[in-house]
């Protein structure tokens, strides 16, 4: 039923109750009034009552999955991403080293430590990655990058004119990685968004 | 399609290796840590047998979770933090002939693990790993022509339970190959062109096989045949526990006695070696080089208060490896043996002595007398990790020259990672085309059955036994010998216990010569055979049987015994345990 009309209604039962009250009457006619003068309240009442949205009928209804698990599912390129970072850190302590304050370590202490980091790293970056220098003249060569060069693999720098070929000194060769094989996560616990960076460690007592 | 797999199942890595066209090591997935699962060319064969609730949550795709124990790169790495629950060199103790290969002991001497492993059951594991890894890459691979490799030293019932191990592993039959003569074939494939123009008529080619855990020499001759060259692998070496890992365990212990009044802890002494590895591959690769610091970082997350600083100079390296490891020795050197007070922890045999050189020497000495010609190489091919270094490659050519007064040359264009797998895989394809040249290699030893003599017996004097030569050296594959003269009597109805003994030192026995005494043969296994009674007989009864022994085209020793009058024939089984 449409709101307007029940507000009409509701207001003319109201309003012949008002009017009915200035007449002479049997009792009867005044059960009849409080009855209409209730059923125009309740009418009213149910028209400016705030609205719950009616349900639209669609052609084909579609059944929406529930999830299984409440939690949602792990951000998979986040998981990734805190795993190297693991890789760095068991292979060569990068997080222990990276959290350390070394503002005040005399050099002595810093060399052994950036050995582990070095090595381990690299070795690290090796079984992974196969990463080769983007230009192979030497640093300091003169390179000539022809029209249409791979924008995204220069960087330029200093007064860079609108001319089609560039001449310029290579001062860094730039990296690319040309395979990665990264190992797969596996067996993240439920619940848990990413592995974790470096399990705590316990001697067990014997 | 049918495939040929060649599987180097090695004492520290096994590898898996393809041929096609080519050849390819195919990549094994495996569990790399905790929560990580990739693909390495190399499977450590190492197998973790982790505690209750102490699994990695990483799970291979091929298994569900909670797969208990696992093999590979964590399980090594995870056993150097929990060494009662870790498995290594399985493959030695296969062929230990002290235990019982097929009971449960590995981890061994470990404490805390309930259900230990056999042996076999580990070898098994490994293998398992191996197929269904293949299974996952390659769907459509079937039909296999499957070539394991096992050392050249491995003797009968350790080829037995290898071939057992990879039947039980989903495997089905598979053929063996002696890994000095894989690494020969993976050289001829490298080389399919110029091979010929480095070997000639007449050359003896040592193959040096020194990889992580073991040492194993071969020989390999070259003659001529029907106008085109033709090869024969001659001599074995013994079994030797001596490789690359003790080379760095050395270096390493080297290093940290220089660490006056620091004491390492057993994981910094694991980081040391680490270390001490990459710092002795950088110091071999760059001649320019004096010496490579090297740090061990400390356990806790602090790294730069508690890191130690070390360094491992060049001449200490040369010192430790070079002449430690191979240094020049007369040719008549023999390798010194350790009788400490007569008792020997039971375990390993560990090689007593580290001179791979003085090893070599004894392996040519050997080879000499059992040929009764001249046995001093002309080329060598070289294998296994170690001889990435130039100065080790060097200084066996510097000291084989010397004990041959003629230069020696070094075989070119092997690849001494994968050349194991690579080379299995190769034989593998020739098995099943037949074409191709292949080195023929008959039983690399002779064979001995102990017979009780009968003689009075001397209360206090054990029974002498005589050995009876049943397979001599040479007998090739697929061939078979009676030994018409001897008659055995049997009981039928109860196992038969035959004591069994090997020999690489008597080149001359022939099949039915008895030894009167078997003091220099080497006791390798029992042998046991059951026979029921055949018709006409009851159990109990003594029968006259003969015996004949043969080599399968699988590459082991069969022996049977035959009742003639009824027709009947029954294998002898090799006992995976001497009394």
């Amino acid at each position: 039923m449409q709101k307007p009309v029940l507000i009409v209604a509701g207001g003319v039962l109201l309003a012949v109750n008002a009017v009915a009250v200035f007449l002479p009457s049997p009792n009867s006619i005044l059960a009849a009034q409080t009855l209409s003068a209730i059923a125009g309240m309740v009418l009213v009442f149910v028209a400016i009552r705030p609205q719950a949205p009616v349900p639209v009928a669609t052609q084909s209804p579609v059944a929406v999955p529930l999830p299984k698990d409440p939690v949602a599912p792990p951000p998979r390129a986040e998981a990734e991403v805190v795993a190297l970072l693991g890789l760095f850190q068991e292979g060569g302590r990068l997080v222990d080293f990276l959290m350390e304050d070394i503002s005040s370590a005399p050099d002595a202490q810093l060399a052994p430590a950036a050995r582990v980091v070095h090595s381990g790293c690299r070795k690290v970056l090796q079984d992974y990655f196969e990463i080769s220098p983007l230009r192979s003249e030497g640093e300091g060569a003169r390179v000539t990058l022809q029209k249409g060069f791979e924008a995204d693999q220069y960087r330029l720098i200093g007064t860079v004119g609108d001319q089609e070929v560039h001449h310029g000194k290579l001062l860094h060769h730039g990296w690319e990685a040309n395979n990665v094989k990264l190992p797969r996560i596996s067996g993240l616990a439920p619940g848990k968004r990413w592995p974790v960076l470096a399990p705590a460690e316990v001697e067990v007592a014997s | 399609m049918s495939h040929a797999i060649g599987i180097d199942l090695g004492t520290s890595n096994c590898a898996l290796a393809l041929a096609g066209e080519g050849l390819e090591i195919l990549p094994v997935t495996q569990i790399l840590g905790p929560q990580s699962v990739g693909e390495r060319n190399l499977l450590p064969s190492a197998v973790f047998l982790p505690a209750e609730g102490a699994s990695p949550s990483a799970t291979l795709p091929w298994t569900g979770e909670g797969t208990g124990i696992f093999a590979g790169t964590h399980a090594r790495d995870l056993g150097a933090l929990q060494p009662e629950r870790l498995v290594v060199s399985a493959k030695s103790w296969l062929c230990n002939p002290h235990i019982d290969r097929r009971a449960g002991v590995l981890p061994w001497q470990s404490t805390v693990v309930p259900e230990k492993l056999s042996p076999v059951e580990v070898s098994r594991a490994l293998l398992a790993h191996l197929l269904s890894n293949l299974r996952h890459h390659h769907s459509s691979v079937d039909g296999l022509n499957v070539v394991v490799t096992v050392p050249a030293s491995f003797d009968e019932v350790a080829r037995v339970l290898t071939q057992e191990a990879a039947r039980q592993a989903g495997w089905g039959q598979v053929t063996l190959l002696e890994e000095p003569q894989a690494a020969f074939y993976a050289w001829l494939e490298n080389n399919s062109v110029s091979w010929r123009s480095q070997v000639g008529e007449g050359d003896l080619v040592l193959v040096c096989d020194v990889g992580g855990g073991t040492a194993d020499f071969s020989l390999i001759a070259v003659g001529k045949r029907d106008g085109d060259l033709d090869l024969e692998r001659v001599a074995v070496g013994d079994h030797l526990l001596l490789g690359g890992d003790n080379m760095d365990l050395a270096l390493a212990h080297d290093v940290a006695r220089d660490l006056e009044g620091v004491a390492l802890d057993e994981w910094q002494f694991l980081s040391l070696l680490h270390a001490v590895r990459s710092a002795k591959e950088a110091l071999f690769s760059r001649p320019d080089l004096g010496e490579v610091p090297i740090a061990i970082p400390s356990r806790s997350s602090r790294l730069l208060a508690s890191s130690i600083a070390a360094t491992l100079r060049r001449d200490r390296l040369e010192s430790v490896l070079v002449e430690g490891f191979f240094p020049m020795v007369e040719p008549d050197a023999v390798p010194t043996v350790r009788r400490a007070g007569g008792l020997r922890e039971s375990g390993l045999p560990y090689a007593a002595d580290a001179a791979v050189t003085r090893h070599l020497a004894r392996f040519l000495q050997r080879a000499r007398s059992a040929t009764g010609v001249s046995a001093m190489p002309t080329r060598v091919l070289f294998n296994g990790g170690v001889f990435h270094a130039n100065v080790l490659r060097q200084r066996v050519l510097d000291q084989l020259a010397a004990w041959a007064g003629h230069p020696v040359r070094e075989l070119e264009g092997g690849s001494p990672d994968h050349a194991v797998a690579l080379g299995a895989a190769a034989y593998a394809r020739l098995c099943q085309s037949g074409r191709g040249l292949r080195i023929k290699s008959g039983t690399a030893r002779s064979y001995y059955l102990g017979l009780e003599s009968s003689a009075p017996a001397v209360p206090g004097r054990p029974v002498p036994i005589k050995g009876l030569c049943i397979a001599p050296k040479g007998l090739e594959e697929g061939s078979h010998v009676d030994l018409p003269g001897e008659e055995f009597l049997l009981y039928t109805g109860e196992p038969c216990d035959f004591r069994f003994f090997q020999s690489a030192a008597r080149p001359l026995d022939q099949t039915g010569d008895v030894l009167p005494t078997v003091n220099d043969l080497e006791e390798s296994a029992l042998l046991t055979v059951c026979i029921p009674p055949p018709a006409g007989h009851s159990p109990g009864e003594e029968i006259p049987v003969h015996l004949q022994s043969g080599l399968t085209e699988l590459g082991n020793l069969e022996l049977h015994f035959s009742h003639r009058p009824s027709g009947e024939r029954w294998k002898m089984e090799f006992r995976a345990r001497l009394e």
